[in-house]
């Protein structure tokens, strides 16, 4: 105890007398550090949002019950892909097992179709909630949290506020643009068995999906609208709300063994399966790639920053180190000593790194700057999280690297004889 | 003698090779378009990925106009499909007011609504006499249509029209590029009585998807009557009375 101790305080006095140098090795940790831990919370905010966006605003869910086979099959032959009535009790009788993981359960219909307002008619892609679902998802907070800006778009009556009113519909607003604003609309499309079919709505409000993809076919309305239109009582999926996203793959996978079991066709999915939210999965993985790429890049910096200031440290201090080996400190020793040293400096220059990143988040999103991500419908503003998570995960890396680093340069830089570190003509 | 070989030459070529628009006004017949009005019943059984489904009309024409009504399945007793010279219209009890719907929009299966009652080729498209070829045995024009406006059913159809009978025996229907999409046939076991004369009537028109032939709609017509009909019938403003 004694030993570390010593080792240590050794170590802060060596830092102190090798000022300039120090700051310098500090400060390539400290700027690695910071510049990840803003992409890092850059990265977070991007995911929370798409999270958010495809879960709730999109009414996905966390985990999607489908008919086996559905997902690829349903909208060439609903009819057979879609959850009876009996397959949503089955569905919702396993669920029971699961009850203090599931926060909500909603069913959705989905259908394509046209919309039409005098003789122009337009494609919209839609899918159809209950009024609890509706009201669940608006309120949720996790959507007043990370998408209030797509809160902000919408206008009108929410969904859940219309019983009184015949055949509602929610639509982007391109959308509504398109079919020029007007309110009393024809809603076409075809019924599960390939029949024409076509209803009288009422436009009630505009929304944005948050996808540049879908704004400008995008439809929401209530359950009985599109049960009447496609002219069936079954849903397309249930939606399943966890209390904890983390929770997902991990439900999913309990699901269909349970499915299995009770040999039911039926087959649950994550949100996060690319069958379910390519535009989640495939941005994420791009971004995953990207924030991969850049650590190994600031890591690089980082070991080759602490590699040439110990060697430095070494070619400088090589009559002292001879003279340390001389009185009997072991290679192993003088070793721990120098990483002794990198873990101090890589430790203050991180708590100084995380006061600053927040520093600049705090100043970046107080600035309000605006921004178009590829793929997102609109503006969003450029937020950055770096929750305390974001960096003791960067942190605990970074200084053991660091440490590592310093401990094996010195072993392979000290291994010479103990004459030849006393007589460096170069200290 | 050289000048009237010359003059007459092109009025030989002509009598050999109908004129397209003719041969086409001629198979319109047998497939209602008859000018004085004619009515039938429809039954549509689509299969789609081994599926099967089943609708009936009435369908009335008179000339342009046809005003199709379906009456079966139960659910969708009441809705009406009109063609009022081109434009296309649905209706049903619970909607406001009729909707203009598109002849290309699919109606059940492979048939489009346009495939239901559009039987105006002649008035539709522009044709041209591409040669003839022998099917099932018989010499058949064949006959390029190019539509002449966007609301028609197809862009392209090209078309086979027997010469011994002059009945529209064969389609294939084109995409704008020239490739089939989907592929028709045509059966006469019917008759009309229409102006004293006994004409031969479409009883079936098979469509299928060119790609996947096992999905396809089967139209029988069944019962035509020439019928004397009202024009206020096929009125727009009438469709929902």
């Amino acid at each position: 105890m004694n030993s570390w101790k010593h080792i240590f305080q050794t170590a802060g006095r060596n830092l102190l007398r090798n000022k300039r140098r120090s700051l310098i090795t500090g400060l390539a940790i400290l700027s690695g550090f910071v510049g990840l831990t803003l992409l890092a919370g850059y990265v977070a905010r991007v995911e929370r949002y798409l999270m958010v966006n495809s879960v709730y605003i999109n009414h996905t869910g966390h985990v999607v019950i489908y008919k086996s086979d559905a997902i690829d099959k349903y909208f060439s032959r609903p009819q057979k892909y879609l959850l009876s009535p009996k397959n949503i009790g089955e569905a919702q009788e396993v669920l029971k097992l699961f009850r203090d993981d599931v926060e909500f359960v909603a069913p959705y219909l989905m259908a394509n179709g046209l919309l039409q307002f005098d003789t122009e008619a337009f494609p919209f892609q839609g899918k159809a909630v209950t009024i609890e679902a509706d009201k669940f998802t608006r309120q949720h907070p996790m959507v007043k949290t990370w998408t209030s800006e797509l809160r902000s778009n919408e206008t009108g009556t929410p969904l859940f506020q219309t019983a009184d009113i015949s055949n509602p519909l929610k639509i982007t607003r391109k959308l509504f643009d398109k079919l020029k604003n007007s309110r009393e609309i024809n809603l076409q499309g075809l019924t599960v068995d390939h029949g024409f079919n076509a209803l009288d709505a009422t436009v009630v409000a505009t929304y944005s999906t948050g996808l540049d993809l879908t704004e400008d076919t995008g439809l929401m309305t209530t359950l009985p609208v599109f049960q009447e239109l496609m002219g069936t009582d079954g849903v397309t999926n249930l939606g399943v709300y966890l209390k904890s996203d983390l929770q997902a793959r991990f439900l999913a996978s309990k699901l269909n063994t349970e499915f299995k079991l009770r040999n039911l066709p039926l087959m649950a999915y994550p949100f996060f399966d690319e069958r379910i939210s390519l535009f989640y999965t495939g941005t994420m993985n791009f971004l995953y790639a990207m924030a991969a790429f850049f650590f190994s890049l600031v890591s690089m910096v980082v070991i080759l920053s602490i590699a040439n200031a110990i060697s430095m440290n070494i070619i400088e201090r090589s009559k002292e180190l001879g003279t340390m080996r001389a009185i009997g400190f072991t290679p192993a020793k003088i070793s721990l000593l120098i990483a002794a040293e990198s873990f101090i400096l890589s430790v203050v220059s991180i708590f100084i790194g995380v006061l600053l990143a927040q520093l600049v988040s705090w100043g970046v999103n107080l600035s309000n700057i605006r921004f178009f991500p590829p793929g997102i419908a609109g503006d969003m503003q450029f937020v950055l999280t770096p929750w305390p998570s974001i960096c003791l995960l960067l942190a605990l890396p970074l200084i053991a690297l660091a440490t590592v680093t310093a401990y094996i340069v010195t072993r392979n830089k000290i291994q010479g004889e103990v004459i030849g570190l006393l007589a460096d003509p170069t200290t | 003698m050289i000048k009237y070989i010359l003059i007459l030459m092109p009025l030989i070529a002509l009598a050999k090779n109908p004129a397209a628009e003719d041969l086409l006004k001629r198979s319109d017949r047998a497939r209602g378009g008859v000018a004085q009005g004619v009515t039938w019943n429809a039954t549509l059984t689509s299969v789609e990925e081994g599926e099967t489904s089943e609708r009936k009309f009435t369908v009335k024409t008179k000339g342009d106009n046809a005003l199709v009504e379906l009456t079966a399945p139960a659910r969708n007793k009441g809705e009406k499909f009109l063609f009022n010279d081109t434009v296309m219209w649905f209706h049903k009890p619970s909607l406001r007011k009729p909707v203009s719907v598109s002849a290309r929009q699919r109606n059940s299966g492979q048939a489009a609504n346009g495939d239901i009652a559009s039987i105006q080729y002649a008035r539709d498209y522009s044709a041209k006499i591409l040669g003839k070829e022998k099917i099932n045995g018989d010499e058949a024009w064949i006959l390029e249509l190019k539509a002449k406006n966007k609301s028609v059913t197809y862009d392209q159809i090209k078309y086979w029209i027997s010469v011994k009978n002059g009945l529209g025996v064969k389609a294939e229907f084109l995409t704008l590029q020239g490739a089939p999409f989907k592929r028709a046939q045509f059966v006469y076991n019917n008759q009309i009585q229409s102006a004293g004369k006994t004409e031969p009537f479409i009883s079936e028109m098979i469509i299928q998807d060119a790609t996947f032939p096992d999905n396809k709609s089967i139209l029988k017509y069944e019962a035509p009557t020439a019928a004397t009909l009202s024009d206020s019938m096929f009125n727009v403003n009438n469709i929902s009375r």
